[in-house]
């Protein structure tokens, strides 16, 4: 019994603390992946508009309402906003389920409170993170003191909508920003309900502006505007790259980039009798969120003396989700985003069966009667280091499985990538999980379970995957700020 | 190598060298032959009274200075002191009887090294905010030397002690009056005077003596604000209790008697490299010396046969100063007889794997000695030993394993011997001693802080850490209205 999507929901933009449509009326269409319904239009924000959201957020840092608030101030207001967001709860996971396509238990169970977790640990952070004094001897007093940056745009993806605009959001306003976000246009209605959650709690207006709308024309925009001081983003490679040209055209904004991936997963040899496990985990890593995640573990390196094994166990695990619609609570596996995803999804898996992949389980298109975009968990093995299926993005419930004979090996396939934003172990030795955790070159790497680490840890690439900081953590909250210094001189 | 000149030893205050003033002549002995090296005379109030005073007095234009200033000081005292490694290596095997390999290869190199990391380490401390945290009013903390320190140090490693306290505490913008221990004062005072080359009289200050007579009344003194101690556990509660009554800060880094637990899992080949060495350093007059034996029953033969085979076999007792010796001798006859005392009342049942015959003199030498079949309770197992004698103990399981690892009264540094990472990880989590290792033993360094839990004291030496225990904070507040 699939829940309902809701009846009446945000399309317009938010701009100055209110609803407004797009100065000329421009709309998009949003449709629905587990059905390929359309929905609802949604304003799409032109030139002008981002121009009236980006006055509006540089007119409330200025004034100081926000920007200049004690951090206890900015406290207390982030932490009404984040039981705002969890009495809102079911509301925000039916809107991310509906659009996004995200399963309605996970979307509930996890997304929305992680978003309130996130708003909540950069709220209780704020008043506690310092400032420094130089070591500079008697006769100067040097501070060391940061500052909110200004005017930060977000740029932000479908697969996770409210809770990576909370990985922004939250360190953003506690350090005192003010905020223009660009939602995702496949899935932008949580980010819209959470902007008015925010005023509700005593965010003032002009501090959070939320201006959906297609990434070539408000993305753009917002990458090109003269008085937007940073700009952060999570998507794909070859969008970040172009918002490091926008910064380089216009006014050399900062930019922070998290970009794709293609995270190994490795099985060393000592995890035999506990194979069981290892494929619940690794089942885990590429299957949630249909594999629409930037750490999606879309490469297994097992070695070879357990992949046959492995693999059986693998495509049982792959053969237990529940693919369908993400408004049911049955469901484990939801839809793809769009169309064209379950397209780029099957090319690939094709292309590996044409050059002598073989398929484990899966690799057909599945519930083509419903109208959704659904593709099935597929396990793929037999495949070289140089295959497009081992090497790009493939952004679906797809995962490549590689074999080899010695931890070298493994260490080196692992780092065969132009991506490194994560990567897993299994060893329960403890010279071989360490010793293969500080070679592989990734931001954040696991031991014995696939995990992005939680809200207290940097999380970010290495190479492609990433540019210019990092999100979760302090050093996000920090990389939101600019230093200064103070040098007092007592002569 | 072993000619130098030993000169009259004495106090250096103010950056003149004086004799002390006490009533008793004291001997200082080489421990491998037992012949007198010199004499001096013990300290007394005055004595003590004059070199606070010196400090008091030299330490607020040192702390004036700049840090980079003083970390320049120290740079130009670290390269004085390696024109002169040979010498203060030798005046430690004279009067600590310890081997000149480990001396002037291992020691020398370190205490340099640290001198070095302590003097820049200074530059880097920082202190919290400038930040609105009251409505109208800014504010800051500031970092500020503590002012006079007293530093005590212990005969085992004096040299490397002495740097251990006056690196940090003099980068830190104090000063010191620094005690050696009364039987070996050479290395110190010879440092010291290298160091009145370059410091300004009165930052550092020496004075000899006992510890009853001069280290009570330093550690008394209305002008020491802080005390950092090295030494054993009962003179720790003497000094804290003496501290108290100013009140006075106090760093004690007291005895240790640290667990080495094996797993069944054990790289043998690689822990007996390890052990053989750490089990016996400094002929086990090493407060982290890994000398309790914890082994799981099922590599214990094994395990104990293969380290007492590289036990056997890697060391040489003898003369200190001939390049083939490994093993010198204890530091006094009163460490020895205490030594011979714990091996004689040794349980019954118990039995030698390797060494308990201590051979006649001259020289208060002990072989390398492991004791087998000891039970948690025994004065063996609980006491610090503090000579070249390591213990056996079995265990079953993960549960009794720590239970024997944790029950005793001191907690400065353990060691967990295994492949599995969960294993060892959870088990470092539980032990209580203030360093533990995995499948390592006395990996130090000075980025890395030392300091012990429970009856092996509190504070911290080295690292960041270290440094700040020699400042203390000041909370400013500005208004802005």
């Amino acid at each position: 019994m699939n829940v309902s999507r809701p009846d009446s929901v945000r399309t317009e933009l938010f701009i100055d603390g209110g609803f407004v449509p797009a100065l000329d009326g421009q709309t998009f269409e949003l449709f629905t992946p587990s059905d390929g319904q359309h929905w609802v239009d949604v304003a799409a924000a032109q030139d002008g508009d981002v121009d009236l959201a980006v006055a509006s957020a540089r007119a409330a840092f200025e004034s100081g309402v926000w920007s200049r608030k004690s951090p206890a101030e900015r406290k207390e207001v982030l932490l009404a906003f984040a039981t705002k967001i969890e009495e809102a709860n079911d509301e925000l996971a039916l809107l991310d389920a509906a659009d996004a396509g995200r399963p309605i238990t996970e979307a509930t169970s996890f997304d929305i409170p992680d978003t309130a977790h996130t708003i909540r640990w950069y709220a209780e952070a704020i008043d506690k993170v310092y400032g420094k004094i130089s070591p500079s001897g008697e006769a100067n007093l040097g501070l060391i003191v940061r500052e909110p940056v200004g005017v930060v745009a977000a740029v932000l993806p479908w697969n996770f909508p409210a809770q990576v605009m909370a990985w922004k959001l939250g360190p953003a306003l506690a350090a005192g920003n003010s905020v223009v976000v660009k939602p995702p246009e496949l899935a932008p209605l949580s980010t819209l309900r959470i902007a008015e959650l925010a005023v509700e709690a005593g965010l003032p207006a002009g501090v959070f502006n939320v201006i959906p709308g297609l990434g070539h024309v408000a993305g753009r925009a917002v990458g090109l505007h003269p008085d937007v001081d940073m700009v952060t983003f999570t998507g794909s490679t070859e969008v970040g790259r172009a918002f490091l040209h926008y910064s380089a055209d216009s006014n050399l904004k900062r930019v922070v980039l998290e970009l794709g991936g293609k995270s190994p997963q490795i099985v060393m040899p000592d995890v035999r009798r506990l194979l069981p496990e290892v494929a619940d985990d690794l089942a885990n890593a590429i299957f949630f969120a249909a594999g629409q995640n930037c750490t999606a573990g879309s490469r297994i390196i097992v070695a070879n003396e357990l992949r046959e094994e492995f693999l059986e166990l693998l495509a049982d695990r792959a053969r237990s989700y529940r693919v369908g619609n993400s408004l049911s609570p049955e469901t484990t596996l939801g839809p793809l985003i769009e169309p064209s995803a379950v397209d780029r999804v099957a090319g690939y898996v094709d292309g590996a069966r044409a050059s002598g992949a073989r398929i484990v389980t899966g690799g057909e298109r599945v519930l083509t009667e419903t109208g959704g975009y659904f593709y099935p968990p597929t396990v793929i093995s037999d495949v070289n280091p140089n295959d497009a299926i081992v090497r790009e993005e493939v952004f679906g419930p797809v995962v490549a499985v590689l074999g080899f004979d010695t931890e070298a090996e493994a260490i080196r396939l692992a780092n065969d990538t132009d991506y490194g934003l994560a990567a897993n172990v299994w060893s329960k030795n403890l010279d071989t999980a360490i010793r293969t955790a500080r070679s592989v070159r990734a931001g954040t790497v696991s031991i014995n379970g696939y995990s992005e680490g939680d809200i207290t840890t940097p999380f970010g690439g290495y190479r492609q995957s990433g540019f210019g900081g990092r999100d979760n953590g302090v050093e996000a909250l920090e990389q939101y700020t600019e230093l200064k210094t103070i040098w007092i001189s007592l002569g | 190598m072993n000619r130098v000149t030993i000169g009259p030893i004495g106090n250096l205050i103010g950056g003149k060298l004086e004799p002390g003033r006490g009533t008793e002549e004291i001997s200082v002995l080489n421990p491998a032959t037992e012949e007198v090296l010199g004499s001096f005379t013990d300290s007394n109030q005055d004595d003590i009274d004059r070199a606070v005073v010196a400090a008091q007095n030299a330490q607020p234009g040192w702390a004036g200075r700049t840090p980079g200033a003083r970390a320049d000081h120290i740079r130009r005292l670290a390269d004085l002191v390696e024109d002169h490694l040979d010498e203060l290596a030798t005046l430690e095997v004279l009067d600590a009887g310890k081997p000149w390999t480990a001396s002037r290869g291992e020691e020398l190199p370190g205490i340099l090294d640290s001198l070095r990391h302590f003097g820049a380490a200074a530059r880097l401390t920082t202190s919290q905010p400038a930040g609105e945290y009251v409505e109208g009013n800014t504010s800051y903390l500031r970092r500020e030397p503590v002012g006079v320190v007293a530093a005590i140090t212990p005969w085992n490693f004096p040299l490397w002690q002495a740097v251990w306290k006056i690196g940090p505490a003099v980068a830190a913008g104090n000063a010191v009056v620094i005690k050696p221990a009364e039987n070996t004062p050479l290395s110190t005072l010879r440092f010291v005077q290298l160091a009145s080359e370059i410091l300004p009289p009165g930052v550092i200050n020496l004075v000899q003596g006992r510890g009853a007579t001069a280290g009570a009344a330093l550690v008394a003194h209305a002008g020491v604000d802080l005390v950092s101690f090295t030494g054993s556990t009962r003179a720790g509660r003497l000094i804290a209790a003496a501290a108290a009554a100013g009140p006075k800060r106090a760093i004690l880094e007291l005895g240790g008697n640290s667990p080495v637990v094996v797993f069944n899992d054990v790289d043998i080949e690689r822990a007996v490299a390890n052990l053989s060495g750490t089990a016996l350093y400094n002929a086990g007059q090493e407060c982290m010396a890994a000398t309790r034996l914890i082994i799981q029953s099922g590599v214990r033969d094994e395990f104990l046969a293969a380290l007492a085979a590289a036990i056997s076999s890697n060391t040489i007792m003898g003369d200190p100063f001939a390049a083939e010796t490994t093993l010198g001798p204890l530091i006094s006859r009163a460490q020895l007889d205490r030594v011979r005392g714990l091996l004689e009342r040794r349980p019954a049942g118990s039995r030698f794997v390797i060494g308990g015959s201590i051979p006649d003199g001259p020289g208060f030498f002990v072989p390398p000695t492991i004791v087998d079949g000891v039970s948690q309770h025994d004065e063996l197992v609980q006491e610090e030993i503090f000579g070249p004698v390591a213990t056996a103990q079995t265990f079953a399981d993960e549960a009794e394993a720590l239970r024997l690892a944790n029950d005793v009264q001191y907690g400065l540094a353990g060691s967990v011997w295994t492949r599995d990472i969960a294993r060892g990880l959870r088990m470092v989590n539980s032990m209580n001693f203030g360093n533990v290792w995995i499948n390592n033993h006395l990996a130090l360094g000075p980025d890395l802080p030392i300091g012990g839990f429970r009856g092996s004291g509190y504070g911290k030496e080295g690292g960041q850490a270290g440094i700040e225990e020699f400042t203390r904070i000041k909370q400013v507040v500005i208004s802005l209205t």
